[in-house]
């Protein structure tokens, strides 16, 4: 598969490909990589799409629409925006390097020492600013988050919900912004206490007498959690009352667990 | 609709990448009809929350589109590059919380769960051709090989911390991995769905 003496980063390549490699042996691959072994770039390649089809194999969940939504209103915002692969330093063309002078020996050295530094500059600068676009991408869709969740808060039909802790967690508290035109909402909780294993928070919005799933959670160290209120399928019917309970991990039909906080939907 | 009809149905995995990287929103919009399903599938078992699957998921097609203009088709097919960035997407976020929770499902069940909706695009028959391939190469698999495979690829775990989980030598699941990935590529290449 690999040339000789490459036995060591073609294992690399099956356990990157796995994604069981540790980080330092990823960064002994892409070095490697970088050098230019084309038999191992190869080998990575088609490991890559072996990795795919592995993927590939789980059933398709769909994602909710939200998602998507958020995806083209970002980049409806962004258009226009000079695109961050535009700081990738350019190829420079063959024509715009100056014609030698020296005897053709020594060209030929210096231009195969020439080639080799900006093959090998341009591969490490190309990996360095993807690494950096990634980091900006990440801080820009926070950003977009945040600026969501402020004009959630700060649309006329929020109301604002205010959870109060019961018998398992008193000290527990929350705030839900539920705006039942946009059927949209935001949760955040506070002082949540630890999940058992195999446990998670679940939010449910009571219309009438029946409880709907409106998402699950699991809160951070602090006891801290947040959550996107999922959309109601009925969101025209009014939500009396917020709940969270604790609900086996993936979430249930219908609320099992105790109830760790309420509050009745009461414009604030 | 027409223009999306066609971007939805005629076009690569490659031409749909190329088109984003022109800016073209439909493009997108079709790489990610086809392929957003699988993602989320994807990260759902790897973080095991499906809201952190959410966030994953857009953080997964935002840096797509951003950096589609990057994509070099000779390091790899436009569904190879995607399910990169989605991994690493999804195991920065691994990383950056802490989940106490991890669905418990075997990940073989759920394969065997599979859709058994009827075809209905051209996109939906490879897939399903697909899944079938990979099921397959997955059960012949000796089951320590096939399970070390599936600790990595869907829960994250790195060969130390799959030792760790299965009381094994750190050797020996190397090897078992090595020896899984290898077979799986095999099986694949035999029956034409991977290289």
């Amino acid at each position: 598969m690999t040339a000789q003496g490459c036995e060591r980063f073609e294992d690399l390549c099956l356990l990157t490909a796995a994604g069981s490699a540790t980080p330092d042996e990823e960064r002994a691959l892409s070095a490697h990589l970088v050098e230019g072994c084309a038999a191992c770039e190869g080998a990575q390649r088609e490991l890559g799409e072996t990795a795919a089809r592995l993927a590939q194999a789980l059933p398709p969940i769909a994602p909710p629409p939200l998602v998507k939504d958020r995806l083209m209103e970002a980049i409806g915002r962004e258009k226009g925006v000079r695109p961050f692969r535009s700081l990738v330093a350019p190829v420079i063309p063959s024509r715009i390097i100056p014609r030698l002078a020296w005897p053709w020996a020594a060209g030929w050295g210096f231009a195969a020492v020439l080639g080799i530094l900006l093959v090998w500059n341009s591969d490490v600068h190309r990996k360095v600013v993807a690494r950096q676009t990634a980091e900006l991408e990440t801080l820009h869709l926070a950003l977009a988050q945040k600026e969501e969740a402020l004009r959630l808060i700060e649309a006329k039909h929020t109301q604002t919900v205010r959870l109060t802790g019961l018998d398992p967690s008193p000290k527990a508290f929350g705030r839900i912004f539920w705006n039942p035109e946009a059927n949209a909402g935001l949760l955040f909780a506070f002082d949540l206490p630890p999940l058992p294993e195999g446990k998670v928070y679940q939010l449910w919005a009571i219309q009438g007498a029946a409880p709907v799933d409106a998402g699950i959670f699991t809160p951070d160290q602090r006891g801290v959690g947040s959550l996107r209120v999922k959309a109601l399928p009925e969101p025209a019917k009014t939500v009396g009352v917020f709940a969270i309970t604790i609900e086996p991990a993936g979430g249930s039909r219908q609320p099992t667990g105790s109830m760790y906080l309420k509050g009745s939907s009461v414009l604030l | 609709m027409v223009m999306v009809a066609k971007w939805s149905t005629a076009m690569s995995d490659l031409e749909l990448v190329q088109g984003m990287a022109r800016r073209d929103t439909q493009a997108f919009t079709a790489f990610y009809d086809r392929h957003a399903s699988t993602v989320f599938s994807l990260l759902c078992r790897l973080l095991g929350d499906r809201s952190e699957a959410e966030d994953a998921l857009q953080d997964t097609f935002w840096q797509v589109w951003r950096q589609a203009g990057a994509h070099d088709p000779s390091r790899g097919s436009g569904i190879a590059w995607l399910i990169q960035i989605a991994r690493s997407r999804g195991l920065d976020r691994l990383r950056q919380v802490t989940l106490r929770t991890r669905r418990a499902g075997d990940p073989l069940d759920e394969l065997a769960d599979r859709l058994s909706t009827g075809t209905t695009t051209d996109q939906d028959a490879i897939r399903h051709e697909t899944q079938d391939s990979v099921h397959q190469a997955l059960v012949t698999l000796p089951s320590e090989q096939r399970e070390a495979v599936m600790l990595a690829f869907f829960e994250g775990l790195t060969h130390p911390e799959i030792a760790e989980r299965l009381g094994a030598p750190l050797g020996t699941v190397k090897t078992r991995i090595r020896l899984g990935m290898r077979k799986l590529q095999e099986s694949l290449r035999a029956t034409g769905v991977a290289e």
